[in-house]
């Protein structure tokens, strides 16, 4: 007879149970614990990853703890005794760690009190012709000047009775004369010379806005206002200072009186050539003087000028630029590969036998770099900001010169065409950059929040 | 006190457990391997109560257990054609035809304790029950 399936099994089922004997609770008590339960070798493998891996996140956890620690303990040290002493502390943590910078090769030194600085606030930094720097620090005593050389640090004259106030900027000439402008309490500014030996007042004028300063042969041209906006030029001769006006032709046109400008609605933009000739930009007009003024150029209402390592003369039009070369003066705009308007103001860099500019293009600024026969896009700058470079490395170094000290993060530095945001060794981004200079040897100096730092690019 | 109180509440579930977990391994195992492991599975949980005892899955981890300690016992079918119908099957279809054509389980109730998808018990219920049946057929034809 044929059986169905499901009756055959249930049958099956029912023989099983009658056959096999209970399983009670007293059997099961007192039966020994059963021998380690069997574990397949896949499930050994999966364990053993598993162990891995929770091992490799507790060995990452514990040494993100340990950073962090670190970190915290540079900030103690720092904050307890100066900048100084953590300066070795935080240049070879930045060097050594890819995570807080994820920039080339980069090492910071801080120096304070305990390098031979005098405790106070550094504002001005200024290179000089032997490749030293200069920084001017505000003291309770007084302003203090203090050069790097060889051996370090020297205090060029500690407590200047002659400046109570905030060092605004400072220059340094190729004679090694140095000139430097203080903010006085008054609100004014003082301008002192130094011969050398000891500082001076070097003369008495209003210094007004943005003072430009150059002096490669031991000059200065300065702006300043007496009554009208005029070019001032300085001079030590024969242990005098000597302030001598460019009258001839001066003031610019259309500064006939200030009324009441806000201080920095006028601006002069003074450049020297590497034949002392002088060029000023100011109020829509470029002008050249060479000891008599000797020209005129219409330029863009905020004008500015330009001078490059060959003597070529750049000034800013509606269109783009106009280059004065060889005695020559030729047009960049669009058709040149230019966005055909005029360039970011003060824009213009040089970097070996290449020259850069900046365009506003939209709410970014587009870097456009000029190879001496045609004009080629290179890619925006970061965050807006404009080039600046330093001399050693080309192209490498982006900050607003003209909103220094300000709370944005006002410097990055590239690295094989990718722009990163110079930070400090904990990651706070730099703010508060008073003054920046460089040195040939391709350091960049500044004075960040009052401090004293120094950026050495390796790469 | 908590032990004893630990050992009331396995004395408490013994009958439940015992009967879920000797179904489903005579089912998967055969009963010489199937019975062996619930035996040990039972004295595994009698001794690691306090640790399993809150276990949401209590009886699917103690089956999962019982499979692990039924390989270890060899597995002997007698030479009937149901055993052989049974034997020729493997452990997913021998566990879906016999809780439910020998215990009268649902479907939902055999996924409860196996852990399998519905319709991973309802694939392995119709191919199993297919094989038996024509296991059978072949042996009244001879």
């Amino acid at each position: 007879m044929s059986r169905d399936a499901p009756g055959a099994i249930a049958e099956w089922v029912e023989e099983v149970d009658e056959l096999l004997p209970e399983i009670t609770l007293g059997e099961i008590d007192a039966r020994p614990a059963p021998h380690a339960i069997p574990v397949s070798g896949w499930r050994r493998f999966t364990n053993a990853l598993a162990s891995i891996l929770v091992g490799v996140v507790l060995a990452a956890a514990i040494g993100w703890v340990g950073w962090q620690l670190v970190q915290a303990g540079d900030r103690v040290l720092e904050r307890m005794v100066g900048p100084d002493v953590a300066t070795t502390v935080v240049a070879t943590t930045i060097a050594q760690s890819p995570t807080t910078v994820p920039q080339p090769e980069l090492a910071w030194t801080t120096y304070g009190p305990l390098d031979g600085l005098p405790p106070g606030d550094v504002t001005a930094l200024a290179g000089g012709p032997d490749g030293g720097v200069w920084a001017a620090i505000a003291t309770d005593g007084g302003v203090s000047v203090v050069r790097r050389g060889s051996v370090g640090w020297i205090v060029v004259d500690a407590g200047l009775e002659e400046a109570v106030g905030t060092p605004r900027w400072l220059t340094v000439t190729g004679d090694g004369s140095a000139w430097m402008a203080v903010a006085t309490v008054e609100g004014g500014e003082r301008l002192l010379g130094f011969d050398g030996e000891a500082w001076a007042s070097a003369v008495d004028v209003d210094l007004w806005g943005s003072v430009t300063r150059e002096g490669p042969y031991g000059q200065l041209w300065v702006a300043a206002l007496d009554g009208q906006l005029r070019p001032i030029r300085l001079e030590r001769v024969q242990g005098q200072w000597l302030a001598g006006r460019a009258d001839a032709g001066f003031p610019l046109t259309g500064v006939e009186s200030v009324g009441d400008l806000e201080p920095g609605a006028l601006s002069m933009r003074i450049a020297l050539d590497s034949e002392g000739v002088a060029w000023f930009a100011a109020d829509g007009q470029v002008v050249k003087f060479d000891g008599r003024r000797t020209g005129q150029i219409e330029s863009i209402d905020d004008s500015w000028v330009a001078i490059g390592p060959q003597r070529d003369v750049w000034i800013p039009t509606e269109h783009g630029l106009r280059r004065h070369a060889d005695g020559v003066w030729t047009y960049h705009d669009a058709r040149h590969g230019l966005p055909g308007r005029a360039p970011v103001r003060g824009s213009l860099r040089f970097a070996g036998a290449s020259t850069w500019a900046t365009f506003r293009s939209g709410g970014a600024l587009q870097a456009h770099v000029y190879d001496g026969e045609t004009w080629s896009e290179s890619g925006a700058t970061p965050a807006g900001f404009g080039l600046e470079f330093l001399p050693a490395y080309g192209p490498r170094i982006a900050y607003t010169p003209d909103h220094l000290g300000g709370e944005d993060d006002p410097v990055w530095v590239r690295s094989a065409d990718t722009w990163f945001r110079l930070s400090h060794p904990d990651g706070a981004a730099v703010q508060g950059i008073g003054d920046v200079c460089h040195t040939p040897d391709g350091t960049l100096w500044m004075a960040a929040d009052g401090v004293l730092r120094a950026l050495f690019v390796r790469s | 006190m908590g032990s004893a109180r630990n050992g009331d509440e396995f004395a408490q579930l013994f009958p439940h457990l015992r009967y879920q977990l000797r179904a489903v391994l005579i089912a998967g195992f055969g009963p010489d391997a199937g019975y062996a492991a619930t035996r040990d599975v039972l004295a595994y949980a009698r001794h690691h109560w306090v640790t399993i005892r809150h276990r949401h899955d209590l009886v699917l981890h103690l089956y999962r257990l019982g499979r692990r300690m039924a390989r270890r016992h060899t597995m002997r079918w007698d030479p009937d054609p149901v055993s052989a119908a049974l034997a020729s099957l493997s452990v997913g279809e021998r566990v879906a035809v016999v809780l439910r054509w020998g215990h009268g389980w649902s479907f939902d109730e055999i996924t409860e304790v196996t852990g399998e998808s519905v319709a991973a018990v309802h694939r392995h219920h119709d191919h199993g029950l297919a094989k038996v049946a024509a296991v059978l057929r072949s042996c009244d034809v001879a």
